[in-house]
């Protein structure tokens, strides 16, 4: 047999293996349809999602409409929300509570008044249960950029009080108050721009969907190793075994399936990545990088199948092995991505787990493009390819001509 | 049959069954984990490096602000030691302050004073780059009072310190505005109660049914075309068969709610959660049953257990809240026993229609193995 | 006595078994002969009430439905068995006595079939052969009159075949009526009283 038919045979083996190797590709699909409809309009807020609210000031002074028609003009600019103008609070609420918008800002006719008084001034910002999530995003980010605006005024109060010590006359300080106030609103207005960006609300973007979607990937393309463990399995451990296969074809056996193994994953990509971008027109960047990163994904996950079909003599073992790693994988990454408080030993086995430099290539080399993060989780990908491909190779060869 | 003996044998074996054992142990320490800390997760322990590469002085300045904050853990460091951080994923996310930033503060410039880099790493990260715009927005602030200040003649050096101090103190302290929130639509208790996301409950019934599955190579055989036959031929009641069968399953994973659901002190009456998790399992176990007997074998199971209990719980919002479709789905995911468990522990009514649901599933799950019992026969 | 009438059974246009009839009576053994495929299997499934003929019908000691069923043991060829439990436990659940009966006669079972090295190991775990003993004590689990089985020799080596027709004889002094079909009977064929040969779903002896 030449090289080629080895390789030909073990695709149609693994292919053609009953309904797992289907479910192992179509199974992607039916995640990232579901991921698309149920989570990413919860994760994409900031980009993407619009924010629609109402809005109401009864707040007269000039400065304040001036920053409010700022505020509105520049949201509807840039797309990100819409925001209408409602006439009393009660229509506020009501367009709220008929979900017609996420929230109603409230800005009371004291708030310039007050703060510039040094008084604690109470906006309120109503939402309802059925944009609870988008709406509390959005809130924390007015809240954070509102509190600052706040805190800015106290301060430009403070310069006042000094001023006033030092028998600055009265007009003076109110021009100090007056300018100081506008620079705020003018930095308030241009804030983004602090960090080379635009617009005013800049929540996290779409950090958690890019983590959310690159955990799929690696979870999806990892489920495809289960076919794998399984005819590994059942090849070395029923029939090689008895059939006393010669060593030099059993290691052509292994490539074969390492081989093979890779392409079943890299189907799964295929599907996978068109459907994704499809669904939920998730912005994905710099596709060339994302190839060779896929390419080495499959070959660690293939190579990772062939070690746990072969290292258990019972099927059903390679499988629970399989699955625990899969389990234990994706909740440790969880967990790292939540409390890096873990103790040193453990944190340090989860960043050096492929699992984990598998998500981070995924989120990165698809959004970001950060070189040193990638060259690192190549690296280490490739380590965790060549161990368990070697030894996966030295327990298929023993497992496998044993008779 | 001997109904006594199948529940006696099969409970054994599920408590010998070591591997699946350790899958519903895992999840209960997670849940209770989860449970427990629900509630302090108020500060963040993500790191994320600072570098100044600042040429004047007020790069320090947010340097302090910045180490002050509690919502991420920053730190400084160097810009090669910060990259390295972040490539061996050390470190969430970095912000390097420019070497131009004291100069165009100084300038009333506000165009890229620092830069962010945020890995998708995790969650967290939501309002960042927030924190971040602020911080940067104090410091120009100051630095503009200062300058105001400094334009009257007799100000001097020390009403300058004042005035910094007393900002710093502002920074620190209270705004004059607040935001305050109030949830619309629902009475005063449950806004109360919303506030408690209850997610090691809601997590644990959502594993449950990844448990109940992986547990259940069992429920393949009802698929196979004989079992069913011959259990018939041995006058078998098959639901209850199925019943006595699943119950040691349904008695594990409620224990396992036990120590959940003490974490969690939930506002709701305990008993009554529990008593609507016994109803979700039995609805679950039914759901499994349908799945079981589809996938046919371990091989097909591994892969199904984990889409289905992930797609059912998302479906239902037990995994995170439901988005919102013109309430579409609130009355669609009413067909998921899981939803009616959602509907528990926020103490919405829920006994009679997951009642329904639940037999409803079990009567699925018998269905279908007797339908693919009928074709495989053929 | 178990009486079957003009049977029936079609699968499509295909006639497995074309209007057999027979009676099996307390103390009798019958032996069922034929080659593959010749609707032994068929014929064995409607007398045992766990498939439905298209015509004809069965009764057993005059009776049908449910009642008829608690008084035949019926051991199909394929291996139907809770996987993940014990030998003990599988006689023990598909029982149709309950107790302590229950437990003799497992025993009486496991003694009879030579089943003591593997009654508490879990049955995914034995060997085929193994497996084969089981399937068939699991179908004795019960006070029946009529014992049917299909090839109940298929993979059972020697020691185990004369085990099967020492448990058979004591059946049939018992009284127990006992059918079975088999390519092969030689270690079977002192019990037997009576011979029936099927081909192409028809009796040709």
């Amino acid at each position: 047999m030449n090289p080629f038919s080895f390789l030909m045979y073990d695709i149609k083996r693994l292919f053609g293996h009953g309904k797992t190797a289907f479910l192992a590709m179509f199974s992607p699909v039916l995640i990232l349809l579901l991921f698309s409809t149920f989570l990413a309009p919860l994760l994409a807020v900031g980009e993407g999602t619009k924010i629609t609210c109402a809005f109401l000031n009864e707040d007269e002074t000039d400065s304040v409409k001036t920053l409010m028609d700022l505020v509105v003009g520049a949201e509807i600019d840039e797309g990100a929300g819409a925001v209408y103008p409602v006439k009393n609070v009660a229509t506020g609420k009501k367009v709220v509570e008929d979900g017609k918008v996420s929230a109603f800002f409230y800005i009371p006719s004291n708030m310039y008044e007050g703060t510039m008084n040094g008084e604690m001034v109470d906006l309120d910002f109503y939402y309802s249960q059925a944009h609870a999530f988008e709406a509390l995003i959005f809130y924390s980010t007015v809240d954070s950029s509102m509190s600052v605006f706040g805190q800015g005024i106290r301060m430009v109060y403070i310069a006042g009080a000094i001023a006033l010590e030092h028998g600055v006359p009265k007009e003076e300080i109110l021009r100090l108050w007056n300018e100081g106030s506008e620079h705020l609103f003018q930095i308030y207005m241009n804030r983004g721009k602090i960090i080379g960006s635009s617009g005013i609300f800049l929540p996290g973007g779409d950090y958690p969907l890019r983590f959310a979607v690159a955990i799929l990937f690696t979870l999806c393309s990892y489920c495809v190793s289960f076919p794998i463990i399984y005819l590994t399995n059942s090849d070395v451990s029923c029939l090689y075994r008895k059939r006393n296969i010669p060593t030099g074809k059993l290691v052509g056996y292994y490539f074969a399936r390492l081989l093979s193994g890779a392409i079943l994953v890299l189907c799964t990509f295929a599907i996978m990545y068109p459907v994704a971008r499809v669904i939920r027109n998730i912005r994905f960047q710099f596709a060339l990088s994302v190839l060779p990163a896929i390419i080495l994904t499959a070959f660690v996950f293939s190579a990772l199948g062939i070690f746990f079909g072969s290292v258990f003599k019972k099927g059903q073992s390679s499988l629970w092995a399989g699955l625990y790693f899969g389990f234990l994988s994706v909740m440790s990454v969880l967990l790292l991505s939540i409390s890096p408080g873990l103790p040193k030993f453990l944190s340090f086995l989860i960043r050096i787990s492929p699992f984990r430099a598998c998500v981070s290539i995924f989120s990165n080399a698809m959004f970001q493009n950060m070189t040193d993060r990638y060259a690192f989780d190549m690296l280490l990908l490739f380590v965790a390819f060549l161990i368990f491909a070697t030894l996966g190779f030295v327990f298929y060869m023993r497992r496998g001509s044993r008779g | 049959m001997n109904y006594a003996a199948i529940f006696k044998g099969r409970a054994r074996a599920l408590i010998m069954d070591f591997s699946s054992l350790t899958v519903i142990l895992i999840v209960i320490i997670a849940c209770v984990y989860a449970a427990k800390t629900e509630d302090v997760k108020s500060t963040s322990e993500l790191p994320v490096a600072v570098v100044n590469l600042d040429e004047g002085e007020l790069g320090e300045k947010l340097v302090d602000i910045l180490l002050a904050e509690d919502a991420y853990t920053f730190y400084l460091t160097t810009e090669e030691d910060g990259m390295k951080a972040i490539a061996r994923s050390q470190a969430q996310g970095m912000v390097i302050i420019r070497p131009d930033f004291t100069k165009k503060i100084m300038a009333e410039d506000i165009d890229s004073l620092v830069d962010v880099t945020v890995m998708s790493d995790t969650y967290e990260f939501v309002n960042f780059t927030e924190f971040v715009i602020n911080d940067a927005t104090k410091v120009w602030l100051e630095m503009y009072g200062e300058n105001q200040l400094r334009q009257f003649s007799d100000v001097d050096e020390k009403d300058i310190e004042t005035f910094h101090e007393e900002t710093t103190e502002v920074w620190n302290g209270d705004s004059l505005i607040h935001i305050v929130p109030h949830l619309l639509g629902e009475n005063t208790d449950t806004e109360k109660e919303e506030e408690k996301s209850y997610s090691g409950i809601r997590w644990y019934a959502a594993l449950s049914l990844f448990y109940l599955m992986l547990s259940g190579i069992w429920m393949c055989d009802y698929g196979s075309g004989h079992f069913l036959k011959r259990a018939l031929g041995k006058n078998a009641n098959i639901a209850f068969l199925f019943f006595v069968q699943s119950l040691p399953g349904l008695c594990i994973t409620t224990i396992g709610m036990i120590p959940v659901l003490i974490a969690e002190n939930t506002k709701q009456n305990p008993l009554l959660i529990l008593i609507a998790y016994i109803i979700y399992v039995i609805g679950a176990s039914g759901m499994a049953l349908v799945f079981c007997s589809l996938a046919g074998k371990l091989s097909n199971l591994v892969l199904v257990a984990p889409v289905v209990s992930m797609a059912a719980s998302l479906m239902s919002g037990l995994l995170c809240k439901l988005p919102d479709w013109a309430g579409f789905w609130e009355v669609a995911s009413l067909i998921f026993p899981g939803r009616w468990f959602y509907r528990a522990a926020y103490g919405q009514p829920f006994l009679i229609g997951s009642i329904l649901i639940a037999a409803g599933w079990f009567a699925a799950g018998l269905l279908v193995s007797w339908v693919l019992s009928v074709i495989k026969k053929k | 006595m178990i009486e079957a009438k003009e049977l029936v059974k079609k699968y499509g246009s295909f006639v497995a078994v074309n209007h057999l009839s027979l009676s099996l009576n307390t103390s009798e053994t019958v032996v069922l002969l034929g080659p593959n495929g010749s609707g032994k299997s068929t014929l064995l499934g409607m007398l045992s009430l766990t498939s439905k003929p298209d015509e004809g019908t069965v009764t057993v000691d005059g009776l049908s439905g449910k009642n008829a069923k608690k008084k035949i043991a019926y051991a199909p060829q394929e291996i139907v068995l809770f996987e993940e439990l014990t030998t003990m436990e599988n006689l023990l659940s598909w029982s149709s006595l309950k107790g302590k009966a229950a437990k003799e006669r497992a025993e009486y079972l496991i003694s009879e079939l030579d089943m003591e090295n593997f009654r508490k190991k879990r049955v995914d775990r034995l060997s085929g052969g193994q497996r084969r003993r089981v399937n068939l004590a699991v179908a004795l689990m019960g006070d029946y009159d009529y014992i049917l089985m299909d090839e109940p020799l298929a993979g059972i080596d020697e020691h185990g075949g004369k085990c099967i027709k020492h448990l058979l004889e004591t059946e049939k002094e018992k009284g127990r009526g006992i059918l079975f079909s088999e390519h092969n009977p030689t270690i079977l064929l002192p019990l037997m009283d009576r011979k029936l040969t099927i081909d192409g779903g028809c009796f040709i002896s």
